[in-house]
C-alpha cells in the first residue's frame, strides 16, 4: 500500500497519514494484523519529522486502529476495520456545536461561551 | 625466516590491493559516473557544483599518490636505513591507515551531499510503501547462523585455552572484547535497516541493495574480526607470534576489503536525479 503525501496541502501531514491509513483499513488494502513500518523508517521514506509521523500513529493506537506490541513492532489492530470509521474529530465537532446551540438557546453569550470553554480546557482536575 | 617471507608477500598484497586496485577502481567508477551522468541532465544527483567534485576527485588521487610514496619510504626505512627486517603489528597498522586516509576522505567529502540533497529536496509530493521491514530482508538466516556459530566456538575455545593453561584468562578478556564487537555492529546494522534514508532521491531497489550490502558487511566483518581473535589467541598460545604482522596484514585487507564491493552503475536507477522526475516511490 503506497502512502502519498502532499506538504503543501493545507491538511495536516499527520491527518494525512491518518486518514490514509484508516482508507486503507476500510479498503482492505491493510489487513488486520498487518505489521506497519517503524516511526522512523516511514519518517525517513517520506522526508518527514519523525514526531509528525509518531503523532500520526498515536492518534490511529488512540482510534484502536493499529496496535504497538513493544520492539514487536506495530500492527492493525483487530477491530480496525469498525473503529476506522469512527471519527473522534467529527464527534467532537459535533458534541460541541450542539452544547455550543443548547447555550445560545438559554441566552448564554458567545463571549461567555468561550470563557467558560477555556477555563474548563485549563481545568487540570477534568 | 619463512615469517619474514610469509610477511613480505601479504605486506606486498596489502599494499598492492590498497594502495593501487581499490582506489583506482573508485577512482575509475566515479569518472564513468560523471561522464555517463552529467549534472545537466541529473541535476539533484549533484548538490554542489561539478568543479567541487572534479576537484575532490583530482585531490584524492594525489593524496593517493602521496600515501603510496609515504607507505613505501616506511618500508624503505624499515629495511635500509634502520637495518631492522621485523615488522611489528603496530606499523602495519600505520601503513594501513595511511593508505585508506585518501578514501576515507573522499567518502566524508561525498557524504556530506546527501545532507544537501535533503536540503535542496523540494518535492511537495512524496510517496512511500507501508510496508514492513525485516532484517532477513537483507541477509540470510544461514549467514547470521553462521555469525553465531562463529561466536560461540570462539567462546568455546577460548575456555578451553584458560582450562589447559590458568594463566590464560586474558581470553576472557577476548570474549568481551569479542562480545562488545558484535553489540556494535548489530547497533550499525539496526541503524542501517531501520534508520534514516541518506539519499532522499533513492529508489527502492538502490535502498535495498545498499542495506543489504551494509548488513553483510558487518555480519562478515563480525566473522573476520572473530576468526582474527581466535588466531591471534592461537599464535600467541603456540609462540608463534612472529607471524602476527602477516594476519594482522591479512585481517586489515580482508576488513577493507569487505565492504568495498564494486557496485555496477548500470544498477543503480539514476532517473530519480532528473529533475523533471515526477515523486517517486521511494520504498
Amino acid at each position: 500500500m503506497e502512502i502519498v503525501i502532499n506538504t503543501e496541502d493545507p491538511v495536516p501531514i499527520f491527518t494525512q497519514l491518518v486518514k490514509q491509513i484508516k482508507q486503507a483499513v476500510l479498503s482492505e488494502e491493510l489487513k488486520t494484523g498487518s505489521a506497519l513500518p517503524s516511526i522512523r523508517y516511514l519518517a525517513s521514506d517520506l522526508n518527514l519529522n519523525h514526531k509528525t509521523v509518531a503523532k500520526a500513529y498515536r492518534i490511529l493506537e488512540r482510534d484502536s486502529v493499529i496496535v504497538t506490541k513493544g520492539y514487536r513492532g506495530t500492527f492493525i489492530h483487530p477491530d480496525a476495520k469498525a473503529n476506522s470509521t469512527v471519527d473522534l474529530n467529527q464527534w467532537a465537532s459535533d458534541e460541541l456545536r450542539n452544547t455550543i446551540r443548547t447555550l445560545r438557546e438559554s441566552g448564554v453569550t458567545d463571549s461567555e461561551i468561550r470563557i467558560a470553554f477555556r477555563d474548563e480546557m485549563n481545568n487540570r482536575n477534568l | 625466516m619463512p615469517e619474514n617471507i610469509i610477511f613480505f608477500v601479504v605486506f606486498s598484497s596489502q599494499i598492492f590491493l590498497l594502495s593501487f586496485y581499490r582506489p583506482r577502481k573508485l577512482f575509475n567508477l566515479l569518472d564513468q559516473v560523471f561522464e555517463t551522468y552529467p549534472p545537466e541532465r541529473y541535476p539533484r544527483f549533484y548538490p554542489r557544483p561539478m568543479e567541487f567534485y572534479e576537484k575532490t576527485l583530482k585531490k584524492s588521487r594525489i593524496l593517493n599518490i602521496c600515501s603510496i610514496l609515504v607507505v613505501l619510504l616506511i618500508v624503505a626505512m624499515r629495511y635500509t636505513y634502520l637495518r631492522k627486517g621485523n615488522w611489528d603489528s603496530l606499523m602495519v597498522t600505520i601503513c594501513f591507515l595511511i593508505q585508506t586516509l585518501p578514501l576515507i576522505l573522499l567518502n566524508i567529502s561525498l557524504k556530506k551531499d546527501y545532507k544537501l540533497m535533503r536540503e535542496q529536496d523540494s518535492r511537495t509530493i512524496r510517496k512511500a510503501e507501508l510496508k514492513p521491514i525485516r532484517l532477513f530482508d537483507f541477509i540470510s538466516p544461514g549467514l547470521i547462523g553462521m555469525a553465531v556459530f562463529v561466536y560461540i566456538s570462539f567462546a568455546a575455545f577460548a575456555i578451553y585455552i584458560v582450562q589447559i593453561d590458568d594463566e590464560w584468562y586474558e581470553a576472557f578478556y577476548y570474549i568481551f572484547l569479542v562480545s562488545l564487537i558484535y553489540l556494535l555492529f548489530a547497533v550499525l546494522i539496526k541503524k542501517a535497516v531501520f534508520g534514516k534514508k541518506w539519499d532522499p532521491y533513492q529508489s527502492d531497489e538502490d535502498r535495498k541493495r545498499q542495506v543489504k550490502l551494509i548488513v553483510r558487511t558487518f555480519v562478515c566483518a563480525s566473522i573476520v574480526v572473530t576468526i582474527y581473535l581466535a588466531l591471534s589467541i592461537a599464535f600467541s598460545f603456540a609462540e608463534m607470534r612472529h607471524f602476527m604482522p602477516a594476519v594482522w596484514s591479512l585481517y586489515l585487507q580482508v576488513m577493507f576489503l569487505i565492504p568495498f564491493k564494486t557496485p555496477k552503475i548500470e544498477d543503480k536507477n539514476f532517473e530519480v536525479y532528473k529533475k523533471d522526475t515526477p515523486a517517486v516511490k521511494t520504498n
